[in-house]
């Protein structure tokens, strides 16, 4: 083997130590700022006035969009969770996206819908014509509006903007079950400070525990092990990582299973893009870019507490198929907006955020999939030393695993939403099995998701197979 | 140092700090599982107590001595929390055993403590104890420079019920270190319609926006008709659109006949979609057929969220406001699927 070669695979080993450095001290960072908010919060949550926000009859009113797809298992539990918040004016509009299973028939029957007249004006496009709205006899807030189906979640949701007639416009999955008082903790920012345009409720995975009535009652960690990394993955990410980023002003990503609009800004940017696969982060992107180029005082925030809790992918081909969406919307939105990078006009979204992503997220997998071979055959090969590979497998695994247990620390410290020993257990195993396996794994999914974007593929809503919400399922997963 | 033991002290590190996270996470869990236990032995002895003293037919506050600091700390908290749960002689009488105790006074002091936390928990207790006494370190904390301060503060400035805070609590809105607006007109609202006078006084002299139109929507809130004209007059001339589409909801409510003029006048004049909207919306509070012509033009505009209210409230407008909805729905006008819409609700509701 020439020098060149020699000097070329060391110099690579090298750049991927100090890359998983730097990617690991980011998370560690985002955490640690995150667990200043969260503790500061927690200390403040007494005394927060939610009874007042729901006594208020000035609060503004919700509307609670939830598109709907095939979700014959979840949506009658869902949607009589969403009818039982705790929030003094909303309306849930379930935007049947053309099911072609008993999706609607389950609404009709559990809600008694009757067909009504509703204008549904066009204030932000659509494909897929709108067939039919229904109500309930009863007349419970809640508006089921049939459509077309167009193929992808952006539609649906747009229809359900138009069809909204609150100031604010929530967007919830529908297999998402909110708490009971979510509504008044993630709409508190927009009473606190009015600059703020949009919020995000902190995500967490429902899988293994016991659901009653639409609501979580005993949170447990779920016994497959696919199922605890991602809670995991759920908590440092989700919830922490982006607690961090609201923290320092530079959130990006609002998920499309929970999060808070004001309806003006949604429909002033033309709403949900309708090409692009991670519509969501897609939407709070255009906020930041329509309001720098403005030079509007805005904020986008995230709340760690109310919760939404998801039914998370319970087998790879369905994770897979999730992640590979996932990176390949990341991808779209950073070349969509690729202005915004590294431009100052844009603030820590153009300088900060934007290029962390591209550098972490999208081209992450990369890196971590040639990085790791590439260290082993340096090794095989003598270019590096034993010393180098345990160094290697510290900074990348250890650390890896460090942070995952961080976030677990934080969780333990503030929220403590699993009190049993068995979980803290199995969630500690989880931070030491997601290094070995499953991260690649995941890097795999995501650099497909990169391929698919380069080629141009249009995924549209994607298959989620899902188990349901029902009590008997939940504990027999369990 | 050769290059080998520096790996290996990184590794050493990384994996040292593992095994501590990990015994610092599961040290704190104990902990707190031993707090817990230890709380609710406590609440077991206290809670019984206290439902007992408070069911007693002449209550009297010495009687209930717990011979214990921390079962003396835990009443402490339980009466607090209850305090905003009971109502009535059940109430006043948690009100006299803390203040028996002490327990307000020593919030009083709080409301001073160096950490935030301190203070805002010390006005939150002041404020569901209703302790008058307080209102002068309440209103302080109106400007304290944590927001969460301030906003408690105001809410407890509410309960107190006293007239006389709000003047502090409007002027709460405004500067620096602002209260939300929501915030402040919760506490509004709790003070009820002995705040009317001072809504009225800034809604006709405030300079700043914000006081004036949450002034002119309360005022609407509380029932205040002696404000009927200072709303009219807001309406007709206020320059800010926010004050005259808050005057709008104000007179709305009010139900005032005499308001119908110029709430019509407002819908066919006005510039700013926000007021008509609001214009709309209180003729149909009104449902008075006086509007009938301004309400027609309405429904005609083209402007969906306009011709919505247009047709609610033309509905509320008796048989001459259905038979033009009747009208227009048949028809292929602007403002035709409106008018479906509202008939359809209608006649459901029958």
């Amino acid at each position: 083997m020439t020098q060149a070669l020699r000097d070329l695979i060391s110099g690579f080993d090298w750049f991927v130590l100090v890359y998983f450095v730097l990617l690991n001290s980011g998370y560690l960072g985002l955490i640690a700022i995150a667990s200043v908010d969260v503790s500061r919060w927690m200390r403040r949550l007494g005394f927060a006035g939610h009874d007042d926000i729901f006594a208020n009859p000035l609060t503004p009113g919700v509307s609670v969009l939830v598109p709907a797809y095939n979700e014959e298992l979840s949506i009658v539990e869902s949607t009589r969770a969403m009818l039982a918040l705790k929030y003094p004016e909303f309306e849930v509009i379930v935007v049947d996206d053309g099911s072609t299973d008993t999706t609607f028939e389950r609404m009709r029957e559990a809600f008694d819908l009757v067909e009504v007249e509703r204008v549904i004006p066009d204030d932000v496009p659509t494909i897929g014509r709108v067939l039919s709205a229904h109500a309930p006899a009863s007349g419970a807030p809640l508006l089921v509006v049939r459509k077309e189906n167009a193929g992808r979640r952006s539609d649906p949701l747009n229809v359900g903007i138009n069809a909204a007639r609150q100031p604010l416009v929530c967007m919830v999955d529908a297999d998402s079950l909110l708490e009971e008082e979510a509504l008044l903790r993630v709409v508190k920012p927009f009473i606190d400070d009015q600059r703020v345009v949009g919020t995000g409720g902190a995500i967490r995975a429902a899988n293994g525990s016991t659901v009653e009535r639409g609501r979580v009652t005993d949170p447990r960690m779920p016994r497959r092990w696919l199922e605890r990394v991602q809670v995991l993955e759920y908590l440092r990410s989700f919830l922490l990582g982006r607690t961090g980023w609201s923290r320092i002003g530079a959130l990006l990503i609002i998920s499309g299973a929970f999060g808070v609009f004001r309806r003006e800004v949604v429909v002033e940017v033309g709403g949900l893009d309708l090409q692009t696969l991670g519509e969501d982060a897609e939407l709070v992107t255009k906020i930041h870019r329509l309001s720098h180029e403005e030079k509007r005082g805005y904020r986008l925030a995230f709340v760690a507490e109310p919760v939404c809790w998801t039914e998370v992918p319970g087998d790879t081909g369905v994770l897979g198929r999730q992640r590979r969406r996932w990176s390949q919307g990341l991808a779209e939105i950073l070349w969509k907006h690729r202005r915004m990078m590294l431009n100052p006009r844009y603030g820590r979204i153009g300088l900060l955020t934007l290029p962390y992503y591209l550098l972490f997220e999208a081209i992450g997998p990369i890196v971590e999939l040639t990085g790791i071979p590439i260290v082993i055959l340096a090794f095989v090969l003598g270019v590096a030393n034993p010393a180098f590979v345990l160094l290697f497998a510290a900074v990348a695994l250890g650390y890896g695993m460090f942070v995952s247990i961080s976030a677990l620390a934080v969780e333990e410290f503030s929220f403590r939403r699993y009190p049993r020993w068995r979980d803290l257990a199995a969630a500690l195993l989880a931070a030491v099995a997601e290094n070995i396996g499953y991260r690649q794994m995941h890097a795999w999914w995501r650099l497909q998701g990169l391929w698919r974007f380069v080629r141009g593929h249009d995924a549209g809503w994607g298959v989620m197979t899902r188990t349901g919400f029902t009590p008997q399922l939940a504990d027999e997963a369990a | 140092m050769t290059l080998a033991s520096t790996f290996g002290a990184a590794l050493w590190a990384v994996t040292g700090l593992l095994v501590a996270l990990t015994l610092l996470t599961a040290a704190h869990k104990a902990l707190h599982a031993a707090r817990e236990r230890r709380q609710r032995r406590i609440e077991a002895v206290v809670r019984p107590a206290l439902l007992a003293f408070l069911a007693e037919d002449d209550p009297q506050p010495a009687d209930l001595d717990l011979h214990s600091r921390a079962a003396d700390h835990s009443l402490e908290e339980l009466a607090s929390g209850l305090l905003t749960k009971l109502r009535g002689e059940d109430r006043r009488v948690l009100e006299r055993l803390l203040a028996a105790h002490g327990v307000l006074e020593r919030a009083r002091r709080r409301t001073r403590r160096p950490g935030p936390v301190g203070r805002a928990r010390a006005a939150e207790l002041l404020g569901a104890a209703a302790y008058a006494d307080a209102r002068p370190e309440l209103e302080r904390l109106l400007s304290d420079h944590e927001p969460s301060v301030r906003a408690t503060a105001a809410r407890a400035l509410g309960k107190l019920g006293d007239p006389a805070a709000v003047p502090a609590l409007l002027a709460a809105l405004e500067g620096r270190r602002a209260v939300p607006a929501g915030v402040v007109t919760m506490g509004l609202l709790h003070i009820g319609p002995a705040a009317a006078p001072a809504l009225e006084t800034g809604l006709r002299t405030s300079e700043s926006i914000v006081v004036r139109s949450i002034c002119a929507e309360l005022l609407g809130r509380l029932g205040s008709l002696s404000a009927a004209d200072e709303l009219m007059g807001a309406l007709r001339a206020d320059g800010a659109c926010e004050v005259r589409g808050a005057a709008a909801r104000a007179l709305g409510r009010l139900g005032v006949p005499r308001a119908v003029a110029p709430l019509e006048a407002a819908l066919i004049e006005e510039q700013e979609a926000s007021v008509r909207h609001a214009t709309a919306w209180a003729l149909g509070e009104l449902g008075d057929s006086r509007a009938f012509a301004g309400l027609a033009g309405a429904l005609r505009s083209g402007e969906h969220a306009l011709a919505r209210r247009a047709a609610d409230a033309l509905a509320a407008c008796g048989p001459s406001g259905m038979a033009l909805l009747r009208r227009t729905a048949a028809s292929a006008a602007p403002g035709a699927p409106e008018a479906r819409e509202t008939l359809a609700t209608v006649g459901a509701s029958r």
